[in-house]
């Protein structure tokens, strides 16, 4: 049985920066070269200085979920129900949600203030940035 | 700034299909000609045409005549030819009223025909045949995400944990769209109430948005007729004038913008393709104060009987899923004073928000 393909994201002129990112496996993210500030990776404008973007850097350090979902039904080659898709923000980059899988663990660990910790998923030539929960250190 | 210079006087729709062998084109022209003749006008009055041919399922062929019906679609098949204008505008309904008032304040036209036919496709209708994923997509589909209402999925978990809202907080949503459907004849869920046992019992499809807290595919067309406040005038059917239109970033405004306030709205169409948008647009046009919405539904307020009658012909969530042309018909057909069972007696003022969180256009209509 070949398993189902699941979609390859297609880098274009303003994403190219964080799919090559992705492929070093690492997570990079625009930035204003004027306020500073993160943006997201699908967007080329500073929407606070109206100009555009194309300064990128990479991003390391945990995330925090900010919410997720479990999906029940089947949407997208490759995916079998259930499967957490998750809005993540990075500590070092607050504000810019990420959309990912949280992967690894089990569906009901996930909860909206977790901390996840960045890993990598290879589809061919691609890789995804992708998430698991954060080890729980105890609290002594 | 709107002067009520613009009024609905028409409205016309079809039965409303699950599935049927019945052409999306055929809908289209039904709808036409009964909001034309809802009107008292005939197709040749018609000088301006508007639709929202979107397909909006992960699954559609965007084929015209088949999932769309376009303009030029409009033009060839029922001849209305002699435009002075013309547009197809993205998603909402509301946004069709809302170019077709700017086309005829300029102008352009006399009389518009605003229509939206939707199909509902024998495939299922949130798979993605996608495998390679362009613009903005490339950051979502690859992940399972996109398609079956994810982003309000993820919106919703984040408001019942910061509100600690109980998970069966959306219940009285589908309760009221059933109740009210049951008035609404051409509504997909007319004879089907739902208890709250059903509504917990209900699976998930995203959580946490369960089946229940969706509203159904089906395939359907409505269309309304705008004209002049000069021609409206002389029409047979009150008119129902355009007084503020605003998008979803100024939406506290809608009220200042029309001349009132929000106390003097008597009835509200708010789209619900999905159950959890009424507590985001309660609570963004001030209805409730944030985290309130859940107690404002429980209390029974949205009911047609209630303080705040909403989606008074059962909502998508009642009626079936049309994009907002049901929430457009059924806000003129109140202010018009031709609701029926379901009339908000004296209705002056009715708010119509067609579309979701992060893109929406927003109106009041308004009987003078």
């Amino acid at each position: 049985m070949t398993p189902t393909r699941r979609p390859l994201p297609a880098a274009d002129g303003n994403t190219r920066p964080y799919w090559e990112g992705a492929r070093r496996h690492e997570l990079c993210l625009p930035y204003c070269a004027r306020c500073g500030r993160y943006l997201s990776p699908v967007s080329i404008w500073c929407e606070l200085c109206r100009e555009e973007t194309s300064a990128w850097r990479r991003v390391d350090g945990p995330g925090v979920i900010w919410s997720f979902c479990v999906t029940h039904i089947e949407v997208v080659s490759g995916y079998e129900p259930p499967y957490v898709v998750a809005v993540v923000e990075m500590r070092a980059a607050p504000g810019v949600k990420i959309v990912a899988n949280i992967v690894g663990g089990s569906i009901d660990e996930v909860a909206i203030g977790k901390e996840v910790v960045l890993t990598f998923e290879d589809r061919g030539d691609i890789s995804l940035p992708q998430f698991q929960l954060a080890a729980v250190e105890s609290v002594s | 700034m709107n002067r009520r210079q613009a009024a609905i006087v028409g409205v016309g729709f079809t039965p409303t299909y699950r599935k049927t062998d019945r052409t999306l084109l055929s809908l289209a022209g039904e709808a036409a000609s009964s909001a034309i003749e809802d009107a008292g006008l005939t197709w040749d009055d018609i000088d301006g045409y508007v639709g929202s041919p979107s397909a909006p399922n992960a699954s559609a062929l965007h084929a015209d005549g088949y999932d769309e019906i376009s303009v030029n679609l409009m033009i060839d098949r029922f001849g209305l030819g002699n435009l002075g204008w013309s547009a197809d505008v993205s998603g909402m309904a509301t946004g069709m009223v809302v170019a077709a008032a700017a086309a005829l304040e300029a102008g352009l036209c006399e009389t518009v025909l605003c229509l939206r036919a939707i199909f509902s496709p024998p495939v299922k209708y949130a798979r993605s045949p996608k495998l390679e994923c362009f613009g903005a997509d490339q950051m979502t589909l690859p992940y399972g995400f996109g398609p079956g209402g994810g982003r309000h999925a993820i919106w919703l978990q984040r408001y019942l944990h910061d509100y600690h809202a109980p998970d069966d907080c959306l219940f009285p949503v589908i309760e009221a769209s059933r109740e009210a459907a049951s008035n609404n004849p051409v509504a997909y869920w007319r004879q089907a109430p739902v208890t709250r046992e059903e509504y917990r019992s209900s699976r998930y499809i995203i959580a946490p948005l369960r089946l229940l807290d969706c509203d159904i595919p089906v395939t359907s067309a409505g269309a309304v007729v705008v004209t002049t406040r000069e021609r409206a005038m002389d029409r047979r059917n009150k008119p129902a004038f355009l007084a503020a239109s605003v998008n979803q970033n100024r939406a506290p405004d809608v009220f200042a913008h029309a001349g009132i306030h929000r106390d003097d709205v008597d009835v509200c169409q708010i789209y619900d393709g999905y159950a959890s948008f009424l507590l985001f647009w309660l609570e963004r046009l001030g209805f409730c104060e944030p985290g309130e919405a859940p107690e404002f539904l429980a209390e029974g307020n949205l009911k047609n009987d209630g303080s705040l009658p909403t989606n008074t012909f059962g909502g998508a969530l009642g009626e079936g899923r049309l994009h907002g042309i049901g929430h457009v018909r059924e806000g003129a057909l109140q202010i018009m004073g031709r609701a029926g069972a379901r009339q908000v007696p004296g209705a002056q003022h009715c708010l119509v928000q067609v579309g979701v969180q992060e893109r929406s256009w927003l109106l009041m209509l308004a009987g003078e």
